[in-house]
């Protein structure tokens, strides 16, 4: 059998910035989804309103998460190319959970810091990637999220680069 | 194997496991291994004597019989338990029944939630501080939420808001009185995982898992093994079909899928090339959005 690597992710930042649907995303773009799931996720379409599909319902699993639209605790979710097999954590960004938050962390390799492009650098930004220094996780990726909502404008994004 | 020192994902899977099989026989006084005779707890027991070989498994296994299990799958169930030297200690849904422990719904055919106060009983009776299951994360979206120390109250139930932080590989043991532990080594694990490591340690599964040929009847876009308490309804099709079982759960309520797997490598390759999760197949699943989180909060799996 061929030897496969392992890698565990995280991903973190304030709420709202799109950590689970970031994960959704992937998951949905490495066709790591099921039919059976995207059923699910037509299903519940009707609970967070709007009747359209929201990918961040792959990993709110619990009822009080997906009523108010907000991730209480971590969830794992996994997928696999040919050379490699990923655990991801999608960790909460409210203050308040972030016991859940960094229970997701510890045992990651790599941690994403999404930051929304409006919002810029903020109080959760910086926590978090304290925690992952604190964690002493081996690699940290900050991820400029949301650059539609500014217009692709590259000087924004530069500012949110040197400011962090 | 590898000759380098490089560590693959199975393996690494493996030592997180048998990591916490180890923690579970340090901490607790009263363990149980809840042995279904399916893939998962297959694994289990593999796990449990790579952890304490050549003494004893230190914990007796449990299964929570509901009358409704497959033949096949008891059979390999006490067989496999007698080869290994365990103690099996198995609890039926019926007996409990019949002592007032569970209550069925008026017209309630399905057993699947009688399990719940027949395990929570059983806790009692043994005075068990920690099971440890086979479930996995990857298997639904409750599950994708669970430490793998999942801390139950007294009444057993499970408080998905407000869980222990689980840091790194340090598991927090402790317990009051009458309060129990969960304790899920494989959460790691992939459906495929389980399959290459069954292929990897060449574990023997029961035959329903390969393809046989079987009656059953279609219902629901499923075909239902026919038996004496799932006779088929006026004018269902039934017919005789070359299936597998991709997740075993009770005879009523588990779909067969149509394959030609007769070995490790074809079932692997069967479920690469998968477009439906396994769960998909199991009714039990499909009352609603949440029905694993509330069948969960009741002290089920």
């Amino acid at each position: 059998m061929s030897s496969i690597d392992l890698l565990r992710f995280n991903t973190s930042g304030s709420v709202d910035d799109g950590k689970s649907t970031l994960i959704g995303r992937l998951l949905y773009d490495s066709k790591s989804l099921m039919e059976d799931q995207i059923e699910a996720l037509e299903r519940s379409a009707d609970i967070t309103g709007g009747g359209q599909i929201n990918l961040a319902n792959l990993t709110d699993g619990l009822r009080a998460e997906r009523e108010q639209g907000i991730t209480i605790d971590v969830a794992y979710r996994y997928f696999a190319t040919p050379r490699r097999k990923f655990i991801i954590a999608d960790t909460p960004g409210h203050v308040q959970y972030t016991r859940n938050m960094v229970t997701g962390a510890s045992t990651a390799n790599l941690s994403i810091v999404l930051v929304d492009a409006r919002a810029g650098v903020i109080e959760q930004s910086r926590r978090h990637t304290a925690i992952a220094s604190l964690l002493q996780i081996p690699h940290v990726i900050v991820a400029v999220n949301k650059m539609d909502l500014v217009d692709w404008s590259e000087a924004r994004f530069n500012e949110i680069r040197d400011e962090f | 194997m590898p000759t380098d020192y490089h560590i693959d994902h199975l393996q690494h899977l493996e030592s997180e496991a048998i990591h916490i099989m180890r923690e579970v026989a340090g901490e607790f006084e009263r363990p149980a291994l809840l042995f279904s005779g399916g893939k998962d707890s297959i694994c289990l027991l593999r796990l449990a004597e790579k952890a304490f070989r050549p003494s004893d498994i230190p914990m007796p296994f449990l299964n929570v019989d509901t009358g409704h299990h497959f033949p096949e799958l008891n059979e390999f169930r006490d067989r496999r338990a007698k080869e290994l030297g365990g103690k099996l200690i198995v609890r039926k849904v019926e007996d409990a029944i019949a002592k007032g422990i569970a209550v069925p719904a008026p017209g309630e055919i399905s057993r699947n939630k009688l399990q719940i106060p027949t395990l929570l009983a059983a806790i009692d009776e043994f005075r068990f501080d920690a099971c440890i299951g086979g479930a996995r994360r990857d298997e639904e979206k409750a599950r994708a939420k669970e430490r793998f120390f999942s801390f139950r109250d007294s009444f057993g139930q499970w408080d998905p808001k407000n869980q222990r932080p689980e840091l790194w590989n340090l598991y927090n043991g402790r317990l009051n009185e009458g309060e129990n532990m969960r304790i899920f080594p494989l959460s790691n694990w992939t459906e495929m995982d389980v399959w290459q490591y069954i292929k990897r340690e060449k574990l023997e599964v029961p035959s329903i898992y390969f393809s046989h040929r079987r009656t059953c009847v279609r219902r629901h876009g499923q075909w239902l093994p026919v038996t004496d308490i799932l006779p088929p309804r006026a004018g269902e099709r039934v017919e005789e079909v070359t299936v597998r079982v991709r997740t075993i759960g009770d005879i009523i309520s588990t779909g067969c899928v149509e394959s030609p797997a007769t070995n490790y490598d074809d079932i692997i390759a069967e479920i690469a090339a998968a477009r439906v999760t396994e769960r998909g197949s199991r009714a039990d699943d499909k009352a609603s959005e949440a029905a694993m989180e509330d069948r969960k909060k009741q002290g089920y799996f």
